[in-house]
């Protein structure tokens, strides 16, 4: 889920420095190029001679050198390194070619606007997940009432109106199960049909849900929504010792006959895998078996968070996770294709890991307004960094505190000092704010989770040089800041 | 404030600079546990133009999951007129191809693993060298096989003279053999005492140059028809093909004649040579230092394709051996190269796949080689009865003459159902992070490669069929494997 805001870009960062490089202006408010063609060249008009590169020990006495803004990357001796330092041979710098050397440095401008809602129905949940980060179940139920939804819907679809956009967003989420609020989801999707439909707007809708659904639920989201991100943890025994029904009961056969009703009917979904470290071992059966069995659009693999009820688990952030990943992705090329971690995505140029810089607009139960999905309730611990607004008293929209939504907004990672030497920087883009809190608050410092990102990057980089021939690679990616604005 | 990484290039430590050294760089690959470094001269890899820009082809039109061959194809021949592509796989079947269509129209079973397949000059037959001494030779419009016996072990190499009236073959048996294709006999066969022989080739008679002195014959009569034969192992080896005796021997593993018999071009997996032809005098040489697997010329003798097992294919002009395509990324490993007699196609053996390329462009044809019986049961395609055999071509391909259409087919419009168009093809990471987007539901299916898990459809996962999917929590729930029972209990 994104917000699809304005978004100004700060041209003139040497993104080898992190600081603003002299002479070129630093403009605030200078918007965003929609071209992808613009390109930064010096006072003589030729491109950047020297990319921003990095250096990855590969082997015993050879290093991997990337140049993530140019998209290419080689394994060289030593020799070739030092010689690159000194600014390389002609026919290196060719293969670097003269691409956009200008860091993604962009975050949205003025109040949010967003197009995009999430809609945090309920805290209420119908299984007792070992390790739920929102630790489901265990508050008070909390529900979200119709007027609420419909306020967010009305504003995101203004919101759209307004920015001439051709759709809006109404996506379905909770730090609980979003289908047990079963009424008012019917409900909310069908008025903001009425909205798009007035004003000529198209609806794309989305839920995540944990799947264990009865047939008739499946049938109507088959029917009314686009797409569904299941949690799903593989094989059935795995599921069923990580995520049961209160009584103790394993969800799997329930999830199983989701994912098949899905598959029947040609849904498009998702599958979310959460990886502990007492699974971590079976991934690459459990990718495996789902990829025999279903067709899912994606598989997301991540290790455990340890917040909520899983915060007293075993740490997943571990070597096993990456051997296990690296296993699962080997198990067929559908797994190597359909298989996802949140955090390495070569393809991806971007300063911004995900929506919380980018004005995510997710409405909690009782009605206020959170950057992240994963804070959905006010007494959450960090919830004062994300909650940046509520309904506005009077009014039928929202009112917003800049303090905060301008505090998630610069959390980017051109403002992370810790990961400024970080290969990995402009495709991670400072990974999960709302994680790295609970590692550490007062201060980014990396987590086990950079280890991962890290390892798995660098085995996507050697995967494209491999696949382009197996000496150089040089590609395009899709850079986020211009294409989302 | 915590140390964050230090990845960048003037960050880290290197090891103290060694006495002489040389930037160079690796290529890389996939081995069964993780990465494999070849170190590769990089003064080699810029004289061959690899850093230069070359251009790169797109790939094929396949989806997913689509191959024409179940194991990896090891041969590729042009019929004369350059409308059928005949392919060898080491699934043991031999493989007919419309060109440029791609549809397959005929496969046969062999038996046993094929080596090399050649077609006829006349195209009236083809050659087939297969494991264990197996030789045959198969009418083209198809009929009854004739067995050559005499080979005690596989047969690597086989190839027709010009004038098609014999057949030579090379063969692990360390014999080169030649046969009468009238009478499918032996009519001579030398021993091999210096090397073991792979591969095989008779040139043209007529515009020979005499081996004594390197002159252009002047006539017919310099150069007797067929006086030649080039077979190589180790080396590359000019032979007498009357008598088996070895005239000349030059560096090279696979090699190509070219069409007017005044070049050969050999590989020995350091460098690609350029030989005149027959003194065998070097003309050019470039740095190559990758396993050459064939190589082919065009007709006109300009371009020179060469297969290799870890890169992608390339194609240079010749005699002057400058590199002007790379072919782009590999399905696996590039074991034949050949191109039409007519000057049009390239063709690749990529992996289980073949590639077609236009000429002299090099471009990539939207052409997808797909037998249903060696792709994954999901991969798509358009279907037709043909001689009543279902034969599944790719979404792009035409249904050949002939060819009735049984499913999802709309001739020369392949609906592809299940192909929404996702371009995700070489990404590995296709990025749909907010997974909305990307619509590769093409599934190919779970191959197990790896066997590092897959489960099977009796492992685990019983699928409760008859679960109704009630969610409710008094649901006791599905007991798999016998349980009958799978209902809701509080319904």
């Amino acid at each position: 889920m994104m917000a699809g805001v304005e978004v100004r870009e700060e041209e003139g960062r040497d993104p080898r420095m992190n600081c603003p490089s002299r002479g070129t202006g630093n403009e605030e408010g200078r918007r965003a190029h929609k071209s992808s063609g613009h390109r930064a060249r010096n006072h003589r008009g030729h491109p950047p001679p020297h990319p921003e590169l990095f250096v990855l020990p590969v082997g015993e006495a050879e290093y991997l050198v990337y140049a993530p803004l140019r998209r290419a990357a080689l394994i060289g001796n030593a020799a070739l390194v030092r010689s690159m330092r000194d600014g390389g041979s002609p026919e290196i710098a060719a293969m670097l070619g003269d691409d956009d050397e200008r860091a993604p440095v962009a975050r949205p401008a003025g109040p949010p606007r967003p197009i995009a809602a999430t809609l945090l129905l309920t805290n209420a949940c119908n299984l007792r997940c070992r390790y739920c980060y929102a630790a489901a179940g265990e508050r008070p139920p909390a529900f979200m009432r119709p007027e609420t939804a419909r306020r967010a819907i009305d504003f995101v679809a203004a919101n759209a109106v307004a920015r001439k956009a051709r759709s809006f967003e109404v996506t379905y989420h909770g730090a609980g199960e979003p289908a047990l609020h079963w009424k008012l989801l019917e409900e909310s999707h069908l008025y903001a049909r009425s909205v798009a439909k007035a004003n000529g707007l198209r609806l794309r809708s989305s839920l995540t849900t944990n799947g264990a659904l009865a047939a008739d639920k499946r049938a109507w989201i088959v029917g009314h929504l686009d797409s569904a991100n299941v949690s799903f943890d593989g094989l059935p025994e795995v599921q069923d010792a990580n995520r049961r029904f209160p009584s103790g009961r394993g969800s799997s056969d329930i999830v199983l006959a989701t994912l098949r009703a899905f598959d029947s009917a040609g849904f498009r979904y998702s599958i979310r895998m959460t990886v502990t470290a007492g699974t971590a071992p079976r991934l690459a059966q459990s990718v495996a078996f789902l990829c025999r069995r279903f067709r899912p659009r994606a598989i997301q693999a991540e290790p455990m968070y340890r917040m909520g009820r899983g915060r007293e688990e075993e740490e997943a952030e571990t070597a096993v996770f990456i051997e296990a990943y690296r296993a699962a992705r080997r198990t067929s090329r559908k797994a190597a294709r359909l298989l996802r971690f949140s955090g390495a995505r070569l393809g991806t140029v971007t300063n911004r890991f995900c929506g919380v810089a980018n004005d995510n607009f997710c409405v909690s139960p009782a009605g206020n307004v959170s950057a992240c999905h994963e804070v959905a309730d006010e007494g959450q611990p960090f919830a004062e960094r994300f909650f940046y607004g509520r309904p506005a008293a009077g009014t039928s929209g929202f009112e917003f505190d800049p303090e905060v939504y301008e505090g998630v907004r610069a959390r980017t990672v051109d403002r992370l000092e810790y990961c400024a030497g970080c290969f990995a920087k402009w495709s991670c883009a400072g990974d999960c704010y709302n994680k790295a809190l609970h590692w550490n608050a007062a201060e980014f410092a990396g987590a086990g989770r950079c280890e991962i990102v890290r390892a798995l990057t660098k085995d996507q980089i050697l995967e494209k040089i491999a696949a382009s021939g197996g000496v150089f690679w040089k590609g395009s990616a899709e850079r986020r800041d211009e294409k989302r604005i | 404030m915590k140390k964050g990484f230090e990845d960048r290039i003037h960050d880290i430590p290197l090891p103290a600079k060694a006495r002489g050294e040389v930037p160079g760089v690796c290529s890389v690959e996939r081995s069964w546990d993780g990465w494999k470094l070849t170190r590769r001269d990089l003064m080699g890899l810029v004289a061959a133009g690899v850093f230069a820009g070359l251009p790169r082809t797109a790939r094929a039109a396949c989806t997913t999951g689509a191959y024409a061959h179940e194991i990896v194809v090891g041969s590729l021949s042009f019929s004369p007129d350059g409308k059928t592509l005949v392919s060898a796989g080491r699934d043991r079947f031999v493989k007919f191809w419309s060109i440029p269509g791609g549809a397959l129209f005929r496969s046969v079973a062999t038996a046993d693993v094929p080596f090399q397949v050649a077609v006829s000059p006349d195209g009236s037959q083809i050659a087939v060298a297969m494991d264990n001494g197996h030789l045959e030779l198969w009418p083209f419009a198809g009929g009854t096989k004739r067995a050559l016996q005499g080979h005690t072990a596989a047969v690597k190499g086989v190839a027709f003279t010009p004038d098609g009236s014999q057949l030579v073959s090379v063969s692990l048996d360390r014999t080169t053999k030649v046969w009468s294709v009238a009478n499918a006999t032996l009519v001579r066969s030398f021993t091999d005492s210096t090397d073991t022989m792979l591969q095989a080739a008779v040139p043209r008679a007529g515009l020979l140059r005499d081996v004594s002195d390197g002159r252009r014959a002047a006539n017919e009569a310099l150069a007797p028809a067929q006086s030649y034969l080039v077979t190589s192992g180790t080396q590359v080896y000019l032979r007498s093909l009357a008598t088996g005796a070895i005239l000349r021997a030059v560096a090279g593993k696979a090699f190509a004649l070219n069409p007017n018999g005044e070049f050969l071009a050999a590989d020995d997996g350091t460098k690609l040579y350029m030989y005149a032809f027959p003194s065998l005098a070097p003309n050019a040489s470039v740095v190559q230092k990758q396993n050459a697997t064939s190589l082919s010329y065009s007709a006109d003798g300009k371009l020179l394709s060469i297969a290799y097992t870890g890169a992608p294919a390339q194609l240079y002009s010749a005699p002057d051996l400058t590199l002007t395509l790379e072919t782009g990324a590999s399905a696996g490993a590039n074991l034949a190269t050949a191109m039409d007699p007519q000057n049009q196609y390239l063709a690749v053996a990529s992996g289980q796949s073949i590639l077609l390329f236009g000429l002299p462009s090099g471009n990539v044809l939207p052409v997808c080689f797909m037998d249903v019986a060696a792709s994954s049961p999901a991969s798509s395609g358009i279907q037709y009865l043909m001689g009543g055999v279902v034969y599944t071509a790719g979404c792009t391909s035409p249904i050949p003459d002939g060819g009735v259409c049984t499913c999802d087919c709309v001739p020369g419009d392949c609906p592809c159902v299940y192909d929404t168009g996702c371009s995700c093809d070489s990404d590995t990471g296709c990025d749909c992070d907010t997974d909305t987007g990307c619509s590769c539901d093409s599934d190919t299916g779970c191959e197990c490669v790896g066997d590092v898990g897959c489960s099977c459809d009796s492992d685990y996962g019983c699928g409760c069929v008859d679960d109704t999917g009630c969610g409710c929590d008094g649901d006791t729930g599905c007991g798999c494997d016998g349980d009958s029972g799978c209902g809701c209990d509080s319904e």
